[in-house]
């Protein structure tokens, strides 16, 4: 290299949460230009991540206008903290380039992590390590449930559900996730390790099947390993702060759930011994739903709508509550007395995986337990007059 | 890299969209532009150099014209070591943050695709071209598209906005005017599967699928397809599907009826705490052969005559602890393969994580299969 490196101030044209990195070698550049030109790097961190390179030599500027030379020969960004020749034949990141006359532009077909530094090389020498920060104000990434929410859970659990408040990276689940025994012990491979992962359509919530092989009766897995949890004994769930999300971050704790573990529930949810809360006409007042056991949270989520006398479905909240034993819902509009209708899915479980078509683990012995193909239940109500 | 050396790069992204030939009746309602593909969790290739893409997040399968189709000359071994560094290179990123969703080779021009999602899941869509990969857009294609919201329907989102429920399609495969997907729901543990028409149009086959499986002693509707091939057994096509558990069932394609459940007919129990990851077939001097690889067991090896001859459809519970039953098949020495797909008739190629760590893309020929 000749010359000083040295630095210069420029203008930030990024607004106030965006980090912003100039600096400007006066170095000789290319072998094949024999010139001197002085090249700025800025990083933007704006909406779509990108490079910046700013030059000021003319032969360069006008072999890139006339297309004698690539911008992507001239300016190549690696990720890692080593210099460019400690890089190796690592390859150089995917992206776009565009040039304007005195500058290239290079976007990340990924964006830039803000876990990682990297390098920006311009010409065979020119050198600059970058790594973006993260918005100051932004949270850490926390487990903000584990479903089921009850402590209490029976010997066939079916399924566990992981709630973040960011999106998570993919591919982690199996191991981060970990069901130890009251010695401390490691239960082995509780989860069917499914890939694709179960990530919800947002990637803030992932679902875990407890092997169904070791859930139900009489299967060979089970007789061979052994059942996940066992009745009257005590588990913890263990979530591993090693876990990264989305943009490359470990979570802000670990999570551990204690649970209790009671019998198997083998019996289907019946709609007829569930007890509804029913509001009164003029007001918003919940009507609520309560099934007498914990269900399974993301069934539950959609498996109602509430109708009126005209077959009218009627707009409102709803929610999932008290751990996961009542569904409420509050109508936009007040009720009016007379008859309303909810409609059930019937795909709706309960935390054995049991609906009320059929219960997961069917004895094919027993006919009693054929199981339906209603896809909908419907339970009446009548609101009362309120006046 | 020294210089300013001319060397054409990796971008070579143009194809999809400039490559224009003659329109096939296959492309003709295809469109270019962006389809906004927001996950890639399965591809296969259909004829002409079209990709089909299977988006959980989108719940849509996608058909994008690579126009590549060119015929290979010679069909080369493909090898590369440590692909999941190369491309965590590629894309920015350590190989933490990349998963490797799928990998399938074009037919025609024996071209290695394969999807990764990065950090949140960013699709990604990589071509090897030589010992380079190259990036295939999923921006500005020629495409069409068609939903899978059937599946979805009865769970629109709720007013405080919470997400869909989400489909997520575990294999996918064209056979013969029809683009077959298997899926899992992230709420039930059920089997689904459906065959579209394509060209796509509304008239999709919607089949639930019921099999006796072995290992769980009795019939069992809730285990989820996770790799299936479209094959002929008796001069008729059938289904070969592996499941979660393993067992391997044959559904006779014709007896499959919209909306309706098909049994089917297991005829292998591969063993439990298993999970298979692709299913192809090969020939080895001439005579074919069926090749299953799984996440916990061998590479498996069956012939097809033995589950054509296998006449006790598996009945009865499997007694041994972990045993299997059913039609044999051979182990064969490979193990811990992420990914595979065939070359061509005799070449397999696989994507096998090493005893070393490293993960490694090499080719398997028939004489060592």
């Amino acid at each position: 290299m000749l010359g000083n490196p040295m630095s210069l101030e420029l203008t930030s044209k990024l607004g106030k949460t965006i980090t912003t990195c100039i600096s400007v070698l006066l170095v000789l550049i290319f072998s094949t230009y024999q010139a001197l030109a002085q090249v700025a790097f800025e990083v933007s961190q704006e909406n779509k991540h990108s490079v910046l390179s700013t030059f000021s030599n003319g032969a360069l500027i006008k072999a890139l206008m006339i297309g004698e030379v690539n911008p992507r020969d001239i300016f190549k960004i690696y990720v890692g903290a080593e210099e460019k020749e400690e890089i190796g034949d690592r390859s150089a990141i995917l992206g776009t380039y565009r040039t304007i006359p005195g500058q290239i532009i290079f976007e990340p077909l990924v964006p830039f992590s803000e876990a990682l530094p990297y390098l920006a090389v311009f010409g065979d020498s020119i050198e600059y390590q970058f790594q973006l920060t993260p918005p100051p104000n932004r949270p850490p990434t926390r487990l903000l449930e584990v479903y089921p929410t009850t402590d209490t859970v029976p010997a066939n659990l079916l399924k566990i559900y992981l709630q973040f408040s960011e999106p998570m990276r993919e591919g982690e689940v199996y191991d981060r996730v970990r069901i130890y025994g009251q010695n401390g012990d490691l239960i082995k491979n509780p989860f069917v390790p499914l890939h694709p992962e179960l990530w919800d359509t947002s990637g803030r919530m992932v679902t875990l099947w407890l092997d169904p092989g070791r859930v139900k009766r009489a299967l060979s897995s089970r007789e061979t390993y052994g059942p996940i949890i066992e009745d009257g004994r005590s588990y913890r769930l263990m979530v591993d702060t090693l876990w990264k999300d989305a943009h490359g971050h470990t979570l802000e704790t670990g999570f551990t759930k204690p649970f209790h573990v009671i019998p198997a529930d083998r019996t289907k949810p019946e709609t007829r011994i569930w007890q509804l809360t029913v509001p009164l006409s003029l007001t918003q007042n919940p009507l609520i739903i309560a099934f007498g056991e914990p269900m399974d949270f993301a069934t539950t989520q959609h498996a109602f709508s509430v109708w009126s006398a005209k077959g009218e479905p009627l707009a409102g909240l709803t929610e999932v509550t008290g751990n996961e034993k009542l569904w409420k819902f509050v109508p936009e509009k007040h009720w009016i007395s007379g008859i309303y209708r909810l409609k059930v899915y019937s795909k709706l479980e309960d935390l054995a995986g049991n609906n009320l078509n059929k219960v997961f683990d069917r004895d094919l012995a027993n006919e009693s337990m054929t199981p339906s193909e209603q896809e909908f239940y419907w339970v009446e109500f009548e609101v009362p007059d309120g006046k | 890299m020294k210089g300013i050396s001319l060397f054409i790069p990796l971008m070579l992204v143009g194809g999809l969209v400039l490559g224009y030939d003659h329109i096939s009746d296959l492309k003709s309602d295809f469109r270019v532009g962006d389809p906004e593909i927001r996950s890639i969790n399965a591809l296969a290739f259909g004829p002409e150099g079209i990709i089909f893409i299977g988006d959980s997040k989108r719940a849509e399968i996608f058909a994008l014209d690579t126009h590549d189709q060119t015929p290979s000359k010679e069909v080369v071994d493909i090898a590369m070591e440590n692909i999941d560094q190369h491309i965590a290179a590629l894309l920015g990123t350590t190989s933490g943050a990349v998963v490797i969703q799928d990998m399938a080779v074009n037919p025609i021009s024996q071209t290695v695709y394969i999807a990764v999602h990065v950090n949140d899941g960013k699709p990604i869509l990589l071509r090897l071209n030589g010992d380079q990969f190259e990036h295939v857009s999923l921006e500005m294609v020629s495409h069409a598209k068609t939903g899978l919201n059937k599946a979805v329907k009865e769970d629109a989102v709720d007013r405080r906005g919470r997400p869909l429920r989400k489909w997520a399609i575990s294999d996918l495969a064209y056979y013969n005017g029809n683009v077959m997907v298997s899926g899992l729901s992230n709420e039930e543990f059920s089997s689904t599967f459906r065959s579209i028409p394509f060209p796509f149009n509304e008239n999709q086959v919607h089949s639930s699928l019921e099999i006796y499986h072995a290992a769980h002693g009795q019939y069992e509707t809730h285990s989820p397809i996770k790799t299936f091939m479209p094959y002929e057994l008796h001069g008729k096509t059938h289904l070969i599907a592996s499941y979660t558990c393993t067992p391997l069932v044959i559904f006779p394609m014709d007896e499959m009826k919209p909306g309706e459940q098909t049994k089917g007919k297991t005829v292998a129990e591969l063993g439990n705490r298993n999970t298979p990851i692709d299913i192809v077939s090969y020939k080895k001097d001439g005579k074919p052969y069926i090749l299953l690889a799984n996440t916990s067991r061998a590479l498996m090896k069956i012939d097809p005559s033995m589950i054509e001859n296998y006449k006790d459809y598996l009945v009865a519970p499997v007694e041994e602890n972990s045993a299997t039953a059913g039609v044999e098949f051979i182990a064969l020495p490979y193990v811990n393969i992420q990914q595979m797909d065939k070359l061509n008739d005799d070449k397999v190629l696989l994507l096998q994580r090493m005893p070393n760590g490293a993960l490694n893309l090499h080719t398997a020929n028939s004489s060592r299969l």
